[in-house]
C-alpha cells in the first residue's frame, strides 16, 4: 500500500464524513499533528486522517472505506500506550474509539458489564462500586486508559498478580474484521465450543480487528484491604522480602517496589513524606477480614526480618489512596526529575529481582546514565526508567542502548521484553531475540487468519513483517531421510 | 543549551484527558490539554502557522485548569495557554467581527462603572418588558449566537444592584483578630453586591477588620486569561497601588478568578523586576475568603439553616488555587445544612471568564451538563464561589426551568450567622 | 527416532483405528514423528491420558496417532518463582507428587488425575471445582511449545507469569483438541498448598436455594476455593471448600454457617475423611459413562442448567450429575435407557440452554447415540474465522480431522 495522493486523501475524508459526520473526521495538517503519537513520543508520524466513529456500524463502514482506499488502519483508544502501539503508520487512517463511551449494561447476577471500547477503565469500577463490585485489572493509567486499549494490550496493573490480566477478565467481544464483518466472540457462558478466539485477540495490539463492544467480568469487592509500606535500606533487602513473602504461601493483592530515584519523583508529584535513600515496598492484602489480618501480620514480620527499617500502615483510606497515588504517578512524575526518560517494561523471574537490579545499576553506570526503578515486584515486572537529557549530544542514543541492554538482560534470565506495555512500534526489534523465527511465523499465521491483508496496525509487534501466504523459506521442516524412515516402517 | 520551556514538560501521558471538559464533549485530541500543548509547541517551533483552525482549538479551551492538578509531570498549562493566546491576539488571524466583539467585552468587563451602566440598562430592559419580548421572539439568536449568549446571561437586575456601594472600613466585632483589605471585584460588585456585603458582615463577626480601598478597578484576570497581557499588567498595577502601604494581614477576595490571578501576579511583569517584586509581595497576602476563615477557629455562633446545598467547585478556586476543602468545611459548619456533591463535580460549568460569551455553543453544552448534575443533586440551593459560574449556571438552570437558587458560600454563612443573632440582624 | 508401531484397536479414537502409532520419548522425537506425518501427509491425532477422547466427533480419518505418554518429565521447577515447565505427557498426579515436597500444586482438579496429562489439561480444558478460585488451565498456562502440522516447532508465552510479548499462542491452544498442533511442553503457574482447608456440606437444597446461597456467599464477601452441587435425585447437595491460612478459613466457615442459617439451609462442616469422600463423589459423578455431556449457561441461570441435567438424567437411569454454580458449568453421565431417548433428551437440553446463551457438548457417547446427536451442536457464527485459523496452522487439515466444531 503506497501513501494516498492528496486527491485520494480528500476523497477518503469525504467518504468518512458521510459515515461518521464531518465533525468527526480530522484532516487538516495542523489538527493531525496532535495524533502523531500516543504515550510514547518518539517517532512521531502524521496520519492521513483521523476518524472518530460512534457505533459498531460506523466502525464497519470506516473499515470498508479505508480498505477500499488502500489505507491502513491504526486503532486508537486514549493514546496512553507506552510502546507506540497507537502510533500512526505513514498514510494511515487512525480510528479513534474515544467517542464510544457508553456502558451498555450491568449484570450483577452474572457479575458482568458490557461496555463500548472508549469507556475509561476506572469508569467501569465507578459504575458498579456503589453495589460493591469492581473491575480488577488496574493499569497505572486506569483513570485515563480505555477498555478497548486494555483489550488490545492485555493490560495488567498492580493487582494482577492475584487477580490476573485483562485476558482473564474479558468474556466476550464484538469484533469488526478487515472486510467490515461484525463478529461476536466469546460469551457469558464459559468455554463455548470452538477455538478460544479471545485468546489471540486480547493482547493483539490492534492487529486483528477493531473491538467495538466488550463484556467484562466483574469481581465482588473484597471485604477488607490492608496496606503497608516497608522501608528497606536497598533494593537487595526489598527484593529478598518479596521472595520470602511469596514463599510463605502469601498471595498479596499487590506488591510494588520503588527505588530511591523513583521515590524522589513520586514525592515531587504528590508531596508525600517518604524517606529517600532507600527502597520501598508497597503491599496490599485483600479478602475476608481474618485472612487479611493474618497475611498482613505475617508479611510485615517477614519484611522486618528481611531488614525493613520501618513498616508503615496508612491511618485511613485517604492516606492509603495517597500512597497508591505516589506509586501510580511515578512514571509520569519522573518528568520532574529528568528532562527526558525512556520507560522499559521487562519481566524477570521474581527470584532474580535483586541480582537483575544490581546488573541494571552496573549497566547504567557504564552508560553514565541514571535509571529509576518502579515495578510490580510480585510478578517480576520491572519498569526501569532510563533518565536522560536530549539536549546533551549523544545522550538519547546512549539511553536507547541502555534500554536495549536491559531488555536483553531480561530475556537472558528467562523473562520477557514486555509485561504489560506491549511490543508496539518500540520493541518489535527485540521480538527476534525473545522468539525464534518459527515462533514469530506462527503468530503471523494467526494474524493472517484474522487480517489477511495486513490492514490493521501494520508494522507493529513483528520485526520483519511478511505478507500472508508468502512462503517463508527458512521455516520449512528439516528434510528427513525418506529411505531411512521407510526402512523402519 | 536552549532553555527548557513549559511546553517541554509534557510527556504526553494523557492523564489530562478525562478531566478536560472539551475533550469530554468532543473526544478529539485537538480539544484536549495535551493536544493544545502539541499545537502550542508546533506554533512556537514554527511547524504550523496560525490559522482559523488552530485558533479555534485554542479558543475552545475554557482555561479551567482542571488539567493542572491532574498532571503528574507538573506541566504549567495555564502559562502555556496564556502565551499561545497572546500569540493569537498579537496576530491578525481573527476576523474583524471577532476582534470587535472581544474589544467590546474588554471595554466593558474590567470597568465597574461601565458595568453599572449596563446594569442600569438591564434593569430598564427587564422592568419595561422588553426582555420578555426579545426572549420570546428569539430575535437575538437570529442575529448572533454571541449576542444571544450575552443577553441570556444577564441576571435579573434589581434596584439594589444600581445603588449598592461598599463602606471604606468595617470594624471587627469583639477582639480584633486580623486586619484585611477587601477586593471588590468588577462583575461581583455590580451584579452580586450581596456577596461583598455578606463578606463584610461575616469577616466583622469573626473579629476581622476590613478596609475597602477606594477606586478599585478590575484585577486584570479576564484580560490575562484571554491573551491580553499588556492590558492585564496595566489593570493589575493600578490595583496593586491601591492596596500598597495599607498594613494588611491579608488581601481578601471572594471571586475565585480574581484570587487565582492575583496569587500569581509576579509572573505578569516580565520586563520590570522591581514591579514584579512588589507584585510577589502582594500575591503572598492574597487569600480567598474561605481560605482565610478556615485558617482561623470560628468565633461567631452559627444559626441553623435546614437545607440541602449542592456545591459547585469553581475552577479558579479548586483547580487553580487548590482550595477544595475550605469552602466545603465552612458550609458543613452550618448546623442543619446538608452538603451534596455534584456528579463530575470538579468539572467546569462552561462560564470560564468570557468563554460563554465568545464560545456560546460549547459553553452551553458544558453548562447543560452542569445543570443536569445540579438538578440530579436535588438541592434547592447551589453554592458557587465565583460570580461568572453563578451567572452561567443560573442561566442554564433557568433555561431548563429548574428552580435552583445560586448563592455564594459566604452568603449562606452570613445567613447562618444572622440567624444566630437575637433579632436575626 | 524410535520406529512407529502398527496401530491396534486400543489406539483407536472413537472407533477409528490408526495404521501407525508413534510414542516419542521427547520433543526431538515428537518433532521427527510430526515431520514424518507431514512428509507423508498422514492424518494424525494426539493422545495423552485418553480421558477426553470421547469429546467431539470421531476423526474423519486417521493414519497415525502420537501418544505423549513417554514425554513425562518435569523439565524445570522454580519453586521461588512458582512456575513449572513439564512435558505434555506428564500426568497430573505425577506432577502434583513432584511439587508436594515444595508444598506447591498445579491448581487444577479434574477427574481421572492419574491419567489426565498436562497437554490434555490444556487442549481438552480439564478442570474441577477448584476453578472457582484459581481458574482453568487457560488462567494457569504461561507458556507452551507445540509442533505445527508442518513439523515446525513453535513456542508461545514464556516462563514468567506476566508477559504480553507477541500473540497469546498458549491460550489459543486451550480447548483446541489437538487440531492446531502437538503440544510438547507446557509452562504453568503454580500455587502454594493451602495451610488449612475446610469443607461444608449443605445437602438436599433446591436449585433455587443453591443459587440463593451462592449469591448470599458472594454478597457476604466470602471467597470459597471450590464449590460443587451434586445431583441427588432432583435436589442438590452443595459442597463448599475454603482454603488458606487457619484464621481465614475458620472465620469464613463461621460466616458461611451464619449466612446459611439465615437462608434456612441446614448443613455443617465435614470432618476430613467425610470431606474427602464428598469431593470424590463429585468427581465420580463426572466419570460415569458411557454417555457423558458438559453443559454451560451464564451462572445466574442456574435453574436452566440444572433442569437440563434433569432432562438428561431422565434418559440415563442411575446416572450422575454435578453442577458448578459459581462457574455456570455442569456435567451429566450414565448409561442411556436408549440411544434415541438420550439423543432426544440431549437435544432438548441443548435447545433449552441455547435460549439462555448456553450450550451442551458431548464428552462421550456410544456410537449409536453419536449417530443421532451432533457432538458440538449448531455451528457458531465465528465458524468461518475458526476455519481460517485452522487453515493457517494446518492447511492440509491433517490434525485430528473432523474432531472439532463444525467438522474442523
Amino acid at each position: 500500500m503506497g501513501p494516498l495522493t492528496e486527491a485520494a486523501r480528500g476523497a477518503l475524508a469525504a467518504r468518512m464524513a458521510d459515515v461518521v459526520g464531518r465533525a468527526h473526521v480530522v484532516s487538516e495538517p495542523s489538527e493531525l499533528l496532535v495524533y502523531e503519537c500516543d504515550g510514547l513520543t518518539h517517532g512521531r508520524t502524521r496520519p492521513a486522517l483521523v476518524v472518530l466513529p460512534g457505533s459498531t456500524a460506523e466502525v464497519a463502514e470506516v473499515v470498508k472505506a479505508a480498505r477500499a482506499a488502500g489505507a491502513p488502519i491504526v486503532p486508537r483508544g486514549a493514546g496512553t500506550g507506552l510502546s507506540g502501539g497507537a502510533r500512526p503508520v505513514p498514510g494511515c487512517v487512525v480510528v479513534s474509539l474515544a467517542r464510544m463511551t457508553r456502558i451498555l449494561g450491568v449484570d450483577l447476577e452474572n457479575g458482568t458489564v458490557r461496555v463500548e471500547p472508549g469507556v475509561i477503565n476506572l469508569d467501569v469500577t465507578r459504575a458498579v462500586a456503589g453495589a460493591g463490585w469492581y473491575y480488577a485489572p488496574d493499569p497505572s493509567s486506569q483513570g485515563v486508559c480505555t477498555i478497548g486499549g486494555n483489550v488490545a494490550e492485555n493490560s495488567g496493573g498492580a493487582h494482577c498478580l492475584k487477580y490476573g490480566f485483562t485476558t482473564n477478565h474479558v468474556l466476550a467481544a464484538r469484533l469488526v474484521l478487515d472486510d467490515g464483518l461484525v463478529l461476536d466472540v466469546g460469551g457469558t457462558a464459559a468455554d463455548a465450543p470452538g477455538y478460544d478466539l479471545l485468546a489471540p485477540l486480547v493482547g493483539s495490539e490492534g492487529m486483528l480487528g477493531i473491538v467495538t463492544e466488550v463484556t467484562l467480568r466483574l469481581l465482588r469487592k473484597p471485604e477488607t484491604t490492608r496496606t503497608f509500606l516497608a522501608i528497606f535500606p536497598s533494593s537487595d533487602e526489598a527484593g529478598d522480602a518479596v521472595s520470602q513473602i511469596i514463599a510463605a504461601g502469601i498471595l498479596p493483592a499487590a506488591i510494588e517496589m520503588m527505588d530511591s530515584l523513583a521515590i524522589q519523583a513520586a514525592k515531587a508529584a504528590t508531596g508525600l513524606d517518604w524517606p529517600e535513600d532507600c527502597a520501598l515496598l508497597l503491599m496490599d492484602a485483600d479478602g475476608p477480614a481474618p485472612e487479611v489480618e493474618h497475611v498482613h501480620r505475617r508479611a510485615s514480620e517477614i519484611a522486618r526480618a528481611c531488614g525493613a527499617r520501618a513498616v508503615q500502615v496508612p491511618r485511613d483510606e485517604a492516606e492509603r489512596q495517597l500512597m497508591w497515588k505516589g506509586r501510580k504517578s511515578a512514571f509520569a512524575a519522573v518528568g520532574r526529575i529528568s528532562p527526558n526518560y525512556l520507560v522499559e517494561d521487562g519481566v524477570i523471574p521474581r527470584s532474580e529481582i535483586a541480582s537483575v537490579l544490581r546488573e541494571i545499576g552496573r549497566l547504567a553506570a557504564e552508560a553514565g546514565l541514571r535509571v529509576a526503578n518502579v515495578f510490580h515486584a510480585g510478578d517480576g515486572n520491572l519498569h526501569p526508567l532510563v533518565l536522560y537529557d536530549a539536549r546533551n549530544p549523544g545522550e538519547e542514543e546512549r539511553a536507547a542502548h541502555l534500554g536495549g541492554d536491559i531488555l536483553r538482560l531480561c530475556i537472558r534470565v528467562g523473562g520477557s521484553i514486555t509485561g504489560e506495555h506491549g511490543v508496539g512500534a518500540e520493541k518489535a526489534a527485540y521480538m527476534a531475540e525473545q522468539f525464534t523465527p518459527e515462533d514469530l511465523d506462527t503468530m503471523m499465521k494467526v494474524r493472517c487468519a484474522f487480517d489477511g491483508g495486513a490492514l490493521f496496525n501494520p508494522g507493529k509487534v513483528f520485526p520483519t513483517p511478511r505478507l500472508c501466504g508468502e512462503k517463508p523459506g527458512p521455516y520449512e521442516p528439516h528434510p528427513v531421510e525418506r529411505a531411512g524412515l521407510a526402512e523402519r516402517w | 543549551m536552549p532553555d527548557r520551556r513549559p511546553i517541554d514538560d509534557c510527556v504526553h501521558c494523557g492523564f489530562c484527558l478525562p478531566v478536560c471538559p472539551t475533550y469530554f464533549s468532543w473526544a478529539s485530541e485537538m480539544d484536549s490539554p495535551r493536544g493544545r500543548v502539541d499545537l502550542a509547541r508546533a506554533l512556537a517551533d514554527g511547524q504550523v502557522a496560525l490559522s482559523p483552525t488552530t485558533v479555534a482549538h485554542l479558543d475552545r479551551c475554557l482555561g479551567c485548569l482542571a488539567c493542572q492538578p491532574a498532571c503528574p509531570s507538573g506541566v504549567r498549562y495555564g502559562l502555556i495557554i496564556e502565551e499561545a493566546r497572546a500569540r493569537v491576539e498579537d496576530s491578525n488571524v481573527r476576523p474583524a467581527g471577532d476582534r470587535l466583539f472581544r474589544a467590546f467585552l474588554f471595554s466593558l468587563f474590567p470597568y465597574p462603572a461601565r458595568l453599572r451602566a449596563v446594569a442600569a440598562f438591564l434593569w430598564l430592559y427587564r422592568v419595561t418588558g422588553l426582555q420578555w419580548l426579545v426572549r420570546e421572539s428569539g430575535l437575538l439568536r437570529l442575529l448572533s449566537a454571541r449576542l444571544a449568549a450575552l443577553e441570556a446571561l444577564a441576571p435579573p437586575v434589581t434596584w439594589h444592584h444600581l445603588t449598592a456601594s461598599l463602606p471604606a472600613r468595617v470594624p471587627a466585632e469583639g477582639t480584633r483578630r486580623a486586619r484585611v483589605g477587601l477586593l471588590g471585584g468588577c462583575v461581583q460588585r455590580v451584579f452580586f453586591p450581596g456577596v461583598n456585603e455578606a463578606t463584610l458582615r461575616v469577616l466583622a463577626a469573626e473579629g476581622i477588620e476590613v478596609v475597602v480601598p477606594p477606586g478599585q478597578g478590575c484585577c486584570g484576570a479576564l484580560s490575562a486569561h484571554a491573551g491580553r497581557p499588556a492590558e492585564a499588567a496595566r489593570l493589575a498595577r493600578d490595583l496593586l497601588e491601591r492596596f500598597e502601604g495599607l498594613e494588611l494581614d491579608a488581601v481578601v477576595t471572594n471571586a475565585a478568578g480574581c484570587g487565582s490571578h492575583l496569587k500569581d501576579l509576579g509572573s505578569h511583569f516580565p520586563g520590570d523586576p522591581a514591579l514584579a517584586a512588589r507584585a510577589r509581595a502582594f500575591s503572598a497576602k492574597v487569600r480567598d475568603v474561605s481560605e482565610l476563615l478556615a485558617a482561623m477557629p470560628p468565633v461567631a455562633p452559627r444559626g441553623a439553616q435546614a437545607c440541602r446545598v449542592a456545591y459547585h467547585s469553581a475552577c479558579h478556586l479548586g483547580h487553580a488555587q487548590g482550595i477544595t476543602r475550605q469552602p466545603r468545611e465552612l458550609l458543613q459548619g452550618i448546623p442543619g445544612l446538608t452538603l451534596v456533591e455534584l456528579a463530575r463535580g470538579e468539572e467546569c460549568c462552561g462560564s470560564a471568564g468570557i468563554y460563554n460569551l465568545v464560545e456560546p455553543e460549547a459553553a452551553e453544552e458544558i453548562g447543560r451538563r452542569k445543570a443536569d448534575a445540579v438538578v440530579a443533586a436535588a438541592a434547592p440551593i447551589l453554592a458557587a464561589a465565583n460570580p461568572g459560574c453563578a451567572l452561567h449556571i443560573q442561566r442554564m438552570l433557568r433555561e431548563r426551568g429548574a428552580a435552583v437558587q445560586a448563592a455564594h458560600p459566604i452568603e449562606l454563612l452570613d445567613a447562618s450567622l444572622r440567624a444566630a443573632r437575637p433579632r436575626g440582624g | 527416532m524410535s520406529a512407529p508401531r502398527p496401530g491396534s484397536g486400543a489406539d483407536g479414537i472413537l472407533g477409528v483405528e490408526p495404521r501407525l502409532v508413534f510414542e516419542p520419548a521427547g520433543e526431538a522425537e515428537a518433532r521427527e514423528a510430526m515431520q514424518a506425518c507431514a512428509r507423508d501427509r498422514l492424518r494424525v491425532a494426539f493422545v495423552g491420558g485418553g480421558t477426553d477422547l470421547g469429546l467431539g466427533n470421531p476423526p474423519s480419518g486417521l493414519d497415525a496417532v502420537i501418544r505423549t505418554g513417554r514425554m513425562a518429565r518435569v523439565l524445570e521447577h522454580a519453586p521461588h518463582d512458582q512456575i513449572v515447565r513439564v512435558e505434555a505427557g506428564i500426568t497430573l498426579s505425577a506432577l502434583q507428587a513432584a511439587l508436594l515436597p515444595h508444598r506447591q500444586r498445579l491448581a487444577l482438579d479434574p477427574p481421572f488425575p492419574a491419567r489426565a496429562t498436562a497437554g490434555g489439561l490444556l487442549c481438552a480444558n480439564g478442570f474441577g471445582p477448584l476453578r472457582t478460585a484459581r481458574g482453568s488451565a487457560r488462567d494457569l498456562v504461561i507458556g507452551a511449545t507445540f509442533i505445527r502440522a508442518d513439523g515446525v516447532l513453535a513456542h508461545g508465552g514464556g516462563k514468567v507469569v506476566k508477559n504480553v510479548a507477541g500473540f497469546d499462542l498458549p491460550r489459543l491452544l486451550f480447548g483446541s483438541l489437538g487440531t492446531l498442533g502437538l503440544v510438547t511442553s507446557v509452562n504453568f503457574r503454580l500455587h502454594p498448598l493451602p495451610e488449612e482447608e475446610a469443607t461444608l456440606a449443605f445437602p438436599g437444597l433446591s436449585p433455587a436455594a443453591v443459587r440463593g446461597l451462592v449469591g448470599d456467599m458472594r454478597q457476604a464477601q466470602l471467597e470459597p476455593a471450590a464449590v460443587a452441587a451434586i445431583w441427588a435425585g432432583g435436589s442438590l447437595d452443595l459442597l463448599v471448600r475454603f482454603e488458606g491460612f487457619g484464621p481465614g478459613v475458620s472465620g469464613q466457615v463461621e460466616r458461611l454457617l451464619a449466612v446459611a442459617g439465615k437462608a434456612r439451609a441446614s448443613g455443617g462442616r465435614l470432618a476430613p475423611p467425610q470431606a474427602a469422600a464428598a469431593w470424590a463423589r463429585q468427581q465420580t459423578a463426572r466419570e460415569v459413562g458411557p454417555f457423558r455431556a458438559r453443559l454451560a449457561i451464564p451462572p445466574a441461570s442456574l435453574e436452566v442448567g440444572t433442569r437440563a441435567l434433569g432432562t438428561l438424567l431422565a434418559a440415563l437411569p442411575g446416572g450422575a450429575a454435578v453442577w458448578y454454580p459459581t462457574l455456570g458449568l455442569g456435567f451429566a453421565g450414565g448409561a442411556p435407557s436408549g440411544a434415541e431417548a438420550v439423543a432426544t433428551a440431549a437435544g432438548d437440553a441443548r435447545g433449552a440452554l441455547a435460549t439462555s446463551g448456553g450450550w451442551l457438548a458431548v464428552n462421550d457417547a456410544p456410537p449409536e447415540v453419536r449417530a443421532r446427536l451432533d457432538a458440538w451442536g449448531p455451528a457458531p457464527a465465528t465458524l468461518a474465522l475458526q476455519r481460517r485459523l485452522k487453515a493457517q496452522l494446518d492447511p492440509e487439515g491433517r490434525l485430528a480431522p473432523g474432531r472439532f466444531v463444525g467438522g474442523i
